[in-house]
């Protein structure tokens, strides 16, 4: 039997590449890209060609489970799905009689398949819809749109035709869209130049043409030297922003004062290098992305990082130009209808968000709030109770920081259901685990790419579940009909698709060729004399009144972070190519790959603490302490140690991530109250641990 | 500055274009072959500029020694056709830079073992195979000032290799060696094979790790048990550099009793391991490695063996599990000999 090719999406992280899976006789016999979806060519990244391992790994869950110990206790009888569903139903019912709709809340991990799920939490009445931003991109989201009046994903960084790319923050070679890597690639070959600014020499600086490694938490200092040699020395592009740039001689007093040799002090950068770095962008100009950043829950001011990001693309002429940030264009731009959303069979719940998004901060987009407050919320009671929670595809226990302060939390809960398809922290704390089909098994709802040119995509099923697993809409319908939603009682996907497909003049069938159904035939770039910003001026407000109302600065001063303690070190985390945080530390060809994380630690405090390379250490905070092996190197700086995020698993049912590596979340105590102010986001790297030989 | 030792009469009188006639990635005639060469020799565009998987083995077919891999990846660079995505050749050659400070040297007058860039494998000679050598390049944090730089001709930075290459000639030859024996291949090949091609000056005698096992194996006869297992050899490309030395591989074999299986894919007819060829990043180029190491592996399955011998660390690391996966066991050169004289592998 010739091997049958299955269009899909990836599942191994949030990025969602498209994908192809080839099947033979009920097995996977090659997953790799999807050839006809830009920048993908053929490519996977390791955790995408994984995805085969995470299909015959015995250990996801095969079942339904329902506590019956205590929280955490893992002590789960196995329930049929109709059990599973009646009895999550029935819990949820009971919330919503005593404490109203409001009362049940749901977080994911973003992405495009999230319409279904939104839709029944709005049919239930609810308007506590959180995902994972607040411990990610919330700063820069709500940076982007104080100044240009559009979200982050309102431009699509063009890597491909760049002459100059600066990630800040961002590692593109380790934490992968594979679009991403495979552009960027190309436009490095063409001669497009790289500069990579971080703490640490990671990948991405390996192949770099510059690197500058930065004092942590000074960033923003480094980033107003750029603004003022840009504008002191005529640097940047005055008609771009004659035209498109509000405020230009506010940011230039406020950028008088911080030269390069200021900056030199704060971010041990050289002064000259900074100057001729900023020379070198201009240069380059508009073909430049400086890369906003994808996890910028750094500090409580990296929203005023972000902005300084983006106020640079800005005054180098790159926003809405090729080959920098680009703008997007909906289905609406190329005359086409978009997906029709089942969201909006509900109206938008009147209540108010328990997050205060909205109401108490208004400084900040309501879509997918701050799970940081909603936690808060369930904490307090305040402004009421919630008293239900589903984790869908969501681990908040290994994603945000304080876990044991959280199951404290989460036991104010009268119900709390995890939907995965692996086994995590959440899902063990949970009272109910729902286990998802993983991706290769299921089927999701169609999604929209809002790209140079927009399309549909389509994950199609490409095996039938090994286990008693369930695609989510299956879930989600199931729970509908048991609730009484009836807009949601679905029984098939086909008839999922054909009604978000209904006005677009689109068919399933078109989904067949390729995976994707493109809505214009080429990238279409805006007209550069004619873009138009969402702000109330239609320009770039470098002052922002929505800002400025919730006396909140525009342009904040540098405040220098503070220094670790005599003896500590700011800890800090990231990611690697093999693994997507936590979720996939127990696969069983990524564990091999990569079991454990160590810690990066620079050679010359590693010495004075008579550290060697491969010591195993203690690393300390407040009484609490785990071990880690040691990586011993020059290439971190040495005010920081460096982790990769998601180790240190604790759960038995995951015997190959069991025991391994250090939990970096567990060194953050206080942080869930610690959170950007202006942009929303958690301050993560604001820890400070002491290390020492363990004996 | 050095230039290749390349006369481009040899190559336009040449009657049989085995460079690439016998090319196991291309498939050229020998009329399609003459023109391409002839494309080269001129700095033209030639669809093996941009095909060549810098398996090396060309090296090894040209009849005359004319060494047409040197001339391939010198065009590759003149004429800015990168074998592998320019973020990798970036990282690469960065990676190569000695980083931590000078080694400290003290002089030999003695034999000494170069572990050039795999200062970590140093662990693997021990034993009395490796009695009477010094070993140099055993710090992991210096042994970049040992590294051969011949890993860039995959990257076609010829103009890297020979940049640096005085520099690590001048760091071995200041222990004073009075030879100077190579743990892996590709060292070996750089001071026999590429320095003279290029005209850099190798002040210290070279010998191959296999011809020195083949030396002690000889001293310790009396110690050897034969093995009596069932082998195949995957041989580096670095090898071909160096096919006297290749020699030995039959000679150590023999020496153990092991039987070499007999199969398609051996000797000139080797297979690369793939490392290269997925790291190429083309389209198709992941498929076309594992299909590469699938037909390798299964060639060696149909020979009926046992072990798989290795002595390139990027072989093993590339191959090693796949080989282990299909029953075979994957096993060092120098642990293979160990076990015949009945030490235990590294």
């Amino acid at each position: 039997m010739a091997a049958e090719q299955i269009y899909s999406i990836c599942g191994m992280c949030t990025v969602r590449c498209p994908m192809v899976a080839e099947v033979e006789d009920g097995s996977i016999n090659f997953l790799h890209g999807n050839p006809n979806v830009p920048g993908m060519k053929d490519s996977l990244c390791p955790r995408g060609v994984a995805g085969k391992a995470l299909i015959e790994d015995n250990e996801r869950i095969r079942q339904p489970m329902i506590r019956e110990g205590k929280r955490g206790e893992g002590k789960w009888r196995t329930a049929t799905w109709e059990e599973a569903l009646n009895h999550v139903a029935e819990k949820l019912q009971a919330v919503v009689d005593e404490h109203g709709a409001r009362g049940v809340a749901l977080s994911d991990r973003g992405g495009p398949f999230r319409d279904f799920h939104r839709a029944f939490l709005r049919g239930l009445g609810s308007p506590n819809y959180v995902n994972h931003d607040s411990s990610c991109a919330r700063n820069v989201q709500h940076s982007a749109q104080s100044l240009m009046g559009m979200g982050r994903k309102g431009v699509v960084y063009d890597l491909r035709n760049a002459k100059h790319v600066v990630l800040q923050l961002r590692n593109i070679f380790e934490s992968i869209s594979v679009a991403e890597v495979n552009d960027l690639t190309d436009a490095m070959q063409n001669g497009c130049k790289l500069t990579v600014i971080d703490i640490r020499a990671n990948v991405s600086a390996s192949k770099a043409d510059r690197f500058f490694m930065i004092r942590p938490g000074s960033d923003y200092a480094f980033n107003l030297a750029v603004i003022h040699e840009l504008l002191a020395n005529g640097l940047y592009d005055k008609d771009y922003a004659r035209k498109y740039i509000q405020d230009i001689e506010a940011l230039k007093t406020f950028v008088r004062d911080y030269t390069p040799q200021w900056a030199e002090e704060e971010t041990g950068i050289p002064a000259r290098e900074i100057s001729r770095f900023a020379a070198q962008l201009a240069k380059d100009a508009p073909n430049v992305v400086w890369h906003p950043g994808w996890m910028m829950a750094r500090y409580q001011t990296t929203f005023y990082l972000c902005r300084s990001i983006y106020i640079i693309n800005a005054l180098l002429g790159s926003v809405g130009a090729k080959g920098g940030l680009a703008f997007v264009n909906k289905p609406k731009d190329v005359g086409r209808s978009g997906l029709k959303a089942f969201q909006d069979l509900f109206e938008k719940p009147k209540e108010k968000r328990a997050d205060g998004v909205g109401w108490k901060y208004p400084q900040f987009e309501q879509g997918p709030g701050l799970a940081h407050l909603l936690y808060e919320a369930m904490e307090t009671g305040d402004p009421y109770p919630v008293k239900a929670y589903i984790a869908f595809r969501h681990d908040p226990l290994m994603g945000y920081p304080e876990p044991d302060r959280l199951k404290e939390i989460f036991d104010n809960l009268d119900l709390l259901v995890s939907i995965t398809f692996t086994w995590c922290d959440t899902a063990w704390y949970a009272d109910v685990v729902l286990p998802m089909s993983p991706y290769l098994e299921r089927e999701n709802v169609l999604a929209a790419k809002n790209f140079l040119y927009p399309y549909f995509f389509m994950r199609r099923r490409a095996l039938e579940p090994r286990f008693d697993t369930k695609a989510d809409w299956e879930i989600f319908a199931g729970l509908a009909r048991r609730m009484g939603i009836k807009e949601l009682d679905y029984q098939s996907i086909e008839d999922i698709w054909n009604f978000q497909l209904e006005g677009t003049g689109v068919s399933i069938e078109d989904f067949n060729k390729t995976g994707v159904v493109n809505l214009a035939d080429k990238p279409i770039y805006r007209n550069r004399e004619e873009l138009k910003f969402g702000t109330e001026s239609g320009r770039i407000e470098i002052i922002s009144k929505k800002l400025e109302d919730q006396g909140l600065q525009s342009l904040k001063p540098y405040e220098a972070p503070e220094r670790p303690p005599e003896g500590q070190f700011r800890i800090t985390f990231g990611r690697c190519a093999l693994h997507t945080q936590g979720h996939t530390v127990n696969n069983p060809a990524l564990n091999e790959l990569m079991a454990e994380n160590v810690l990066w630690i620079n050679e010359e405090p590693a010495e004075k603490l008579g550290i060697s390379d491969g010591d195993l250490v203690n690393v300390s905070q407040n009484g609490y302490t785990e071990q880690i092996t040691a990586k011993v190197t020059e290439f971190i700086h040495p005010e920081a140690i460096f982790v990769i995020h998601g180790f240190g698993h604790r759960l038995p049912v995951e015997s190959r991530a069991y025991g391994k590596g250090l939990a970096d979340h567990h060194f953050m105590s206080g942080t869930l109250k610690k959170w950007d102010p202006a942009g929303g986001a958690l301050a993560y790297q604001e820890n400070f641990v002491k290390v020492s030989r363990a004996v | 500055m050095s230039l290749l030792d390349f006369d481009q009469n040899i190559c336009l009188a040449c009657e049989t274009r085995d460079c690439l006639t016998r090319c196991q990635y291309m498939d050229l005639d020998e009329k399609q072959a003459g023109e391409e060469i002839q494309k080269i020799i001129n700095r033209e565009e030639s669809r093996v500029l941009h095909d060549c998987r810098t398996c090396y083995a060309c090296e090894e077919y040209c009849p005359a020694g004319n060494h047409p891999f040197y001339l391939i990846v010198s065009r590759q660079e003149e004429l800015g056709i990168d074998p592998l995505p320019a973020p990798i050749v970036k990282q690469g050659v960065q990676v190569g830079i000695p980083f931590r400070g000078e080694p400290e040297i003290e002089e030999i007058n003695g034999p000494v073992l170069n572990m050039g860039v795999f200062s970590p494998l140093s662990r693997m000679a021990r034993g009395r195979l490796f009695e009477g050598l010094t070993l140099i390049s055993t710090d992991s944090r210096k042994m970049h000032h040992f590294f051969c730089q011949l890993m860039y001709l995959h990257f076609a930075r010829i103009s890297v290799i020979n940049q640096r290459l005085p520099g690590v000639i001048e760091t071995i030859e200041a222990y004073k060696p009075t030879e100077v024996v190579h743990f892996h291949d590709e060292c070996y090949g750089t001071y026999t094979s590429y320095a003279p091609a290029f005209g850099i000056e190798v002040p210290f005698r070279s010998i191959h790790l296999f011809e020195h096992l083949y030396n002690r194996l000889s001293e310790l006869k009396s110690d050897i048990q034969p093995l009596n297992y069932k082998v195949a050899y995957q041989r580096p490309c670095s090898s071909r550099l160096s096919p006297d030395a290749h020699g030995f591989v039959d000679g150590i074999f023999e020496m153990v009793g092991v039987e070499h299986v007999s199969r398609k894919y051996e000797d000139e007819n080797a297979l690369c391991c793939g490392s290269t060829i997925i790291s190429q990043k083309k389209e198709g180029s992941r498929r076309f490695c594992l299909d590469q190491q699938n037909k390798n592996i299964e060639d060696m399955k149909q020979a009926g063996a046992q072990l798989c011998i290795f002595n390139c660390p990027a072989c093993m690391q590339t191959m090693g599990k796949q080989v282990a996966e299909h029953g075979i066991m994957p096993i060092w050169m120098s642990d293979l000999c160990r076990m015949a004289i009945r030490e235990l592998p590294a």
